[in-house]
C-alpha cells in the first residue's frame, strides 16, 4: 500500500475497486487487552454508522474485550438487518491514540471497513483526482 | 464410564438422537463428539459466553448507578473486577489471557449503552458473507 507525506499530512493510495478506485486509511489497532494487531488498510465507508468492522476471523483476536451480547448493535441495510458482535479496541492514527469499537457479522464474514463513528472523530482530505486520502 | 444426567429438556434428548442417527451415531458416540466440538471451539467455550452475558444483566442495573463509565470485566460468569482506566482493566484481561480465556466482557455501563440499538450502513449487503480477510502489515 502506498503511503506518504505531503506537507506534513499522512496520505494513502486509493485502492482499486471493480470499476472505480476506493479511499482508504490505515489503522495500527490493539486488542482490550492493549496487544498489538498490526497496521491494517480500511475501506473508508461513509454510508456506514458504525467505527471499524472486520472479517470475523480478524475480529476473534478482539474478543478478549468483547461487548455484552445485549448491547451488540443492529443496522439496518438495503436487504435485511445485521447484528454485530462488538468489542472495545484502541486505534492509533497520525500518532493519536483513540479509544473505538471494533465489529464483525454475527452472521457472515465480514470485511474490512471504517465507519462514521470514527470518520468523523479526524480531519481527511479525500482528493479524488489525485488518488489518495490525506490525515490533514 | 457410565454417566446419568437429570433434568435435560425433552427438545434436547430428541434433538441429539435425530442428529445421532442422521450421523448413524449412538448416543455416546454423538456426546463424546459435541464434548470434542465445545472443548475446542475457537470462539471459547459457548456456555462461558452465555454466563457472562447472563452476569452483566444481573448486575447492569447496580452497575450503572455506582461504576458509571469505568471499566467492568467479566469473565467465568463472575464480576472480575471494576477498573477506572482501560490500562488497568487490560492488565486484568492479560491476566485472564495467561490462564487460557479467550473471550471476555469489558463494558462501560452507561457509556457502552448509549451506542446500542440500531444504526443504519446504507448499502451494506450480504456481500460481507463472502469478503476475504487478510494479515495485519
Amino acid at each position: 500500500m502506498a503511503r506518504g507525506q505531503h506537507g506534513g499530512r499522512e496520505c494513502w493510495r486509493y485502492q482499486p475497486g471493480l470499476r472505480l478506485p476506493y479511499p482508504v486509511i490505515r489503522l495500527r489497532l490493539l486488542n482490550a487487552a492493549l496487544e498489538k494487531y498490526g497496521e491494517i488498510p480500511l475501506q473508508v465507508d461513509t454510508g456506514y454508522e458504525g467505527p471499524v468492522m472486520l472479517p470475523r476471523a480478524e475480529y476473534e483476536f478482539f474478543m478478549i474485550g468483547e461487548l455484552p451480547r445485549g448491547l451488540w448493535r443492529r443496522y439496518r441495510t438495503i436487504t435485511d438487518t445485521v447484528t454485530m458482535r462488538t468489542a472495545r479496541a484502541v486505534a492509533v492514527i497520525g500518532g493519536e491514540r483513540l479509544e473505538i469499537y471494533v465489529e464483525s457479522p454475527l452472521h457472515g464474514g465480514g470485511k474490512r471497513l471504517v465507519g462514521r463513528e470514527v470518520l468523523n472523530r479526524l480531519r481527511l482530505l479525500l482528493d479524488g483526482p489525485a488518488g489518495e486520502t490525506c490525515l490533514a | 464410564m457410565r454417566l446419568v444426567l437429570k433434568k435435560l429438556s425433552e427438545e434436547k434428548i430428541r434433538l441429539l438422537k435425530a442428529e445421532a442417527a442422521r450421523r448413524g451415531l449412538s448416543l455416546s458416540e454423538a456426546v463424546e463428539e459435541a464434548i470434542e466440538l465445545w472443548a475446542r471451539s475457537p470462539l471459547g467455550v459457548v456456555g462461558d459466553e452465555a454466563a457472562d452475558d447472563a452476569t452483566w444483566e444481573a448486575v447492569k442495573e447496580r452497575l450503572r448507578r455506582e461504576a458509571r463509565g469505568k471499566y467492568v470485566v467479566i469473565a467465568g460468569g463472575r464480576v472480575v473486577g471494576v477498573y477506572d482506566s482501560l490500562d488497568e482493566a487490560a492488565e486484568a484481561l492479560r491476566g485472564l489471557r495467561r490462564r487460557g480465556v479467550r473471550r471476555a466482557i469489558l463494558v462501560r455501563p452507561g457509556v457502552d449503552d448509549e451506542r446500542a440499538g440500531e444504526a443504519e450502513w446504507l448499502g451494506g449487503s450480504m456481500e460481507a458473507e463472502s469478503a476475504g480477510a487478510t494479515s495485519p502489515a
